[in-house]
């Protein structure tokens, strides 16, 4: 009897989340479609409260010494702000994960994410994102004396990827297309790779071109062949047009006069 | 291996991890005391008033222990809109450990004989004085253990609230591991993160045995 009414109790809250969702979601279209005060509410609160990352270097690290985030993105947060507001200091910064970033622009605690967002045709149609600020390339690290030149000569070579990543597959379409063979030799966490690397366990070390550069040493060097390139957009809430219009135009000003090129060389992420 | 050593345990990290460790202890205790007033009183309610508020108490105590905190810990973090993002967290957790607290309470009370309470009310005492003073001392003493474990449990789920960037010391932990690339650096942290947890759980652990021992040669 009790379990009876326990699970009719479970049926209804159930039944409330279900309905909480739609009727949010419903809201959300509505005023999607007409137009909104977003980007003057972010100068009315007189501040740019943006999404970054915390534990990516060169994009979005924590100082430890000064308690600061710093990076790549975190210096296009101070232009925007300075743009927006007039005062390159007038933003708050709140740490996000690939969990968390959606979530927070939805519930508007943040105006914008800039936090290595890989715009997707999906991800479109839920967030508005801005052109591409810089966009990234899955790279292959070898050692200078292997004598490889580019995939091509690679036939017969292990190549160290991450588990789970994308970068297997990007690799082995490119090796079937140029009709070589590769085998992959997968490990938990990139210092791991670099080791098997060094240690001649694997003939080339491949993730991420930015994450890449972190790895470049004496003995070792990036080959220009490039992978399932991904590019990085500033995101904003769906509705939040004249906002991510007014960021939409100055991330496309500072790509034509160098701005964001600059940072990029100042970031050492241009490998 | 000292080396490594030297190279991620800087002023500046050390300092930081401490930081992020200060936060977990914070937390950790305030949830664990909320979670026992508010897990002794739905224990209470579950045990002894069978209407409304007993089944009340049963059906929360049921639904918050048999989901994921993990699930609780999203919902409080993205749903609510008051309160700073620790905050939130630090709810989820309560939210979901004074269930847990409950049924560890519950199981105390059971094995109190009924006889206690007409003893009780044969001398005069309300019910809310046969609690006081008769039920629950003798509750908590013969839950001890248990409750000790789901505390230490408490501390170390804790870690999950690096999921939301909340600064704890997993999250700290792991912001460090951003600037080191070598495989024995980004050990030399996973280690020191371990050994953190295990000082705190650890010397909780001691200090309750210690308490016990005390009470049990004091009788």
């Amino acid at each position: 009897m009790i379990m009876k009414k326990m699970l009719s109790a479970l049926l209804v809250l159930c039944l409330v989340f279900t309905l909480a969702a739609c009727s949010s979601s419903t809201g959300s279209s509505n005023t999607a479609s007409k137009t909104d005060g977003s980007l003057d509410a972010v100068v009315k609160a007189g501040v740019l409260k943006v999404g970054v990352k915390e534990d990516v270097p060169n994009f979005g690290l924590r100082n430890t010494a000064t308690g600061e985030i710093e990076g790549f993105e975190v210096d296009i947060v101070k232009l925007l702000a300075g743009k927006i507001l007039g005062d390159e200091n007038a933003y708050e910064l709140t740490p996000v994960t690939a969990k968390t970033r959606g979530p927070l622009l939805d519930n508007g605690e943040v105006d914008l994410v800039i936090a290595t967002f890989t715009i997707t045709d999906e991800r479109k149609l839920t967030y508005n994102f801005s052109t591409p600020y810089y966009e990234d390339a899955v790279g292959l690290l070898v050692k200078k004396d292997s004598g490889y030149k580019g995939l091509a000569d690679m036939n017969g070579a292990v190549i160290g990827v991450a588990q789970s990543a994308t970068s297997k597959e990007a690799v082995q379409k490119v090796a079937d297309e140029k009709g070589i063979k590769v085998s992959f030799s997968e490990y938990a966490t990139y210092p791991e790779i670099k080791a098997a690397l060094d240690s001649g366990r694997v003939d080339a070390f491949c993730v991420d071109g930015s994450i890449l550069g972190g790895y470049v040493d004496d003995t070792t060097m990036i080959l220009p062949d490039r992978f399932a390139p991904q590019q990085y957009g500033v995101a904003s809430k769906l509705d939040n047009v004249t906002l991510s219009e007014a960021v939409d135009s100055d991330i496309n000003e500072w790509l034509k006069d160098g701005t964001i090129e600059g940072l990029i060389t100042k970031w050492g992420l241009n490998y | 291996m000292l080396a490594v050593f030297k190279n991620v345990l800087t002023p500046s990290n050390v300092e930081f991890l401490a930081k992020g460790m200060g936060l977990t202890l914070m937390l950790s205790v305030l949830v664990v005391i909320v979670s026992i007033l508010f897990g002794t009183i739905l224990a209470l309610l579950r045990t002894y008033e069978k209407r409304f508020f007993g089944k009340l108490a049963g059906f929360y105590i049921e639904m918050f222990r048999n989901t994921p905190l993990l699930l609780w810990i999203l919902v409080c973090c993205f749903m609510i809109p008051y309160g700073t993002i620790v905050i939130r967290g630090g709810l989820a957790l309560t939210l979901y450990t004074s269930a847990v607290i409950a049924e560890i309470v519950r199981g105390g009370l059971n094995s109190i004989a009924e006889g206690q309470f007409e003893a009780a009310t044969s001398q005069g005492f309300t019910l809310i004085q046969t609690l006081m003073y008769i039920v629950l001392p003798q509750c908590f003493k013969s839950i001890i253990p248990s409750l000790l474990s789901q505390v230490i449990t408490t501390v170390k789920d804790t870690s999950f609230l690096q999921v939301v960037a909340i600064p704890e010391y997993t999250r700290s932990g792991f912001v460090v591991m951003g600037r080191y690339t070598n495989t024995s650096e980004v050990f030399m942290i996973f280690a020191i993160l371990a050994v953190g947890y295990f000082v705190i759980c650890f010397s909780l652990s001691c200090v309750v045995r210690g308490y016990q021992k005390r009470t049990e040669m004091a009788q």
